[in-house]
């Protein structure tokens, strides 16, 4: 089995020069060692900013994350995708890849491909983060700021599943949305602290057409919350990493 | 050996001809055991089942769904006794214009609530290429009520067990449904 970690992070220069002068000997150093440890993945360098991606046997990624992430010449590390999963190698071997550089630029286009969806379920702010690595890919729909107070004043429900929910871009996220909405009447407020997704992203979900029309909607005041509903929610059956994994697992294909 | 808690089982229920043999197929990453023998009455294909079908999918080193098919007819319910512990969900197949057996579903259903209760589920309507919206609507309605009524969610879906996507669909809905 074969791990998958990608993570994006800021140089810590301070500069948005074309190429870093750390590159040099992150270059030498990392090739060392990835060929060794038969790291495969790419870095990528854009306007004061790295895209990594690295994949290998878990015992060897593992404490390289951890490296990784005490490096002092990036800061702001952000996870983007930690997948277990993979039964073979999506990259053949490691590249380091600059926007001087064009030749490389399939492996981080392979990236975008294989992993869209999850990176799609991303905040907006790290999407846009990821807009400079993938130029050809469209730019993350901007979710109109709302008032947050107006949009809790309204509570949720859904009696069924949209028949056609295949063609839903069925993230597992976005079904955990349902499957909650299902089980009672729900504010988006709540709906946030129960299913411990982005706000943006359930208000997305909320808005997707297939789940509109079916969508129920009703003033929060009207009506008690269902607090049954609510606290049966907080006893989990399934641990989270169980999930997690599994979550990743079909994201790989929706 | 996986720890029962890292292994999900889930059984694949429906009518003759629901599509249970060619989900698990679709599904599996391991050559399924199929127990397809030759019918014995007309049911539109050469071949039904008489068995478990049994098919796999890895998830990571650590844990696997196994897919447990099984004959939705009455007479197969010594069969469901031998799979029901430990059930993680259970899909239950319905082909669309099924007319012959199409009271199989309900049947299914009342078993299910008796045999495997608490397990959640996911009613995916097969075969419906050629199907009339209104149709298809109507019969998704009537098995929500029967749902409704036996105390589970509203789940019916649509499904092509030839699709790999579409097949895992319902996998993602029970992992949905597993947090309470």
């Amino acid at each position: 089995m074969i791990k998958l970690i990608a993570y994006c992070s800021f140089a810590n220069h301070n500069s948005t020069e074309t190429v870093p002068s750390d590159l040099a000997g992150i270059l030498l150093q990392s090739r060392r060692f990835n060929q060794r440890h038969s790291i495969t993945g790419f870095l990528s360098y854009r306007s004061g900013q790295y895209l990594g991606v690295i994949e290998g046997h878990p015992e060897v990624i593992d404490p390289l994350y951890d490296r990784l992430k005490a490096d002092t010449r990036h800061r702001d590390m952000q996870l983007l995708i930690d997948d277990s999963s993979l039964q073979e190698r999506l990259f053949s071997h490691w590249t380091l890849e600059t926007a001087a550089d064009s030749k490389n630029q399939t492996a981080v286009q392979s990236f975008f491909e294989v992993y869209q969806t999850p990176i799609n379920a991303l905040g907006y702010k790290l999407r846009q983060r990821l807009e400079v690595f993938a130029p050809g890919s469209p730019k993350p729909e901007k979710v109109q700021p709302k008032s947050h107070a107006r949009q809790d004043a309204f509570e949720f429900h859904l009696d069924a599943l949209p028949l056609h929910v295949q063609e839903f871009d069925c993230l597992p996220q976005r079904m955990q949305i349902m499957a909650l909405l299902m089980r009672g009447w729900l504010s988006i407020e709540q709906l946030v602290k129960l299913s411990a997704m982005e706000r943006e992203f359930i208000e997305q979900t909320l808005e997707h057409s297939l789940l509109k029309s079916n969508l129920k909607k009703r003033p929060a005041e009207a009506l008690e919350v269902d607090n049954t509903t609510v606290s049966d929610k907080n006893t989990n059956n399934i641990t989270r990493t169980r999930r997690s994994k599994l979550q990743a697992f079909f994201a790989r294909f929706f | 050996m996986l720890a029962e808690s890292n292994y999900s089982k889930v059984v694949v229920l429906g009518d003759v001809g629901a599509g249970k043999t060619t989900l698990i197929r679709t599904l599996s990453e391991i050559k399924p055991i199929d127990t397809d023998r030759k019918s014995s009455i007309e049911i539109g294909k050469e071949k039904t089942t008489v068995g478990i079908d049994y098919g796999r999918i890895h998830i990571s080193d650590s844990h696997a769904i196994g897919l447990y098919g099984v004959p939705g007819q009455r007479r197969f319910i010594p069969l469901w006794q031998t799979v029901t512990k430990g059930v993680w969900g259970a899909i239950i197949l319905k082909r669309f214009g099924s007319s012959a057996e199409s009271d199989d579903i309900f049947d299914i259903l009342n078993l299910l609530s008796e045999y495997m209760q608490n397990v959640p589920l996911v009613v995916g309507l097969t075969h419906v290429e050629s199907a009339q919206p209104e149709q298809l609507e109507a019969l998704a309605s009537t098995i929500g009520n029967a749902l409704g009524e036996l105390g589970y969610l509203n789940t019916v879906i649509t499904l092509d067990c030839r699709d790999r996507r579409s097949s895992l669909t319902p996998l993602v809905v029970l992992d949905a449904l597993q947090s309470p």
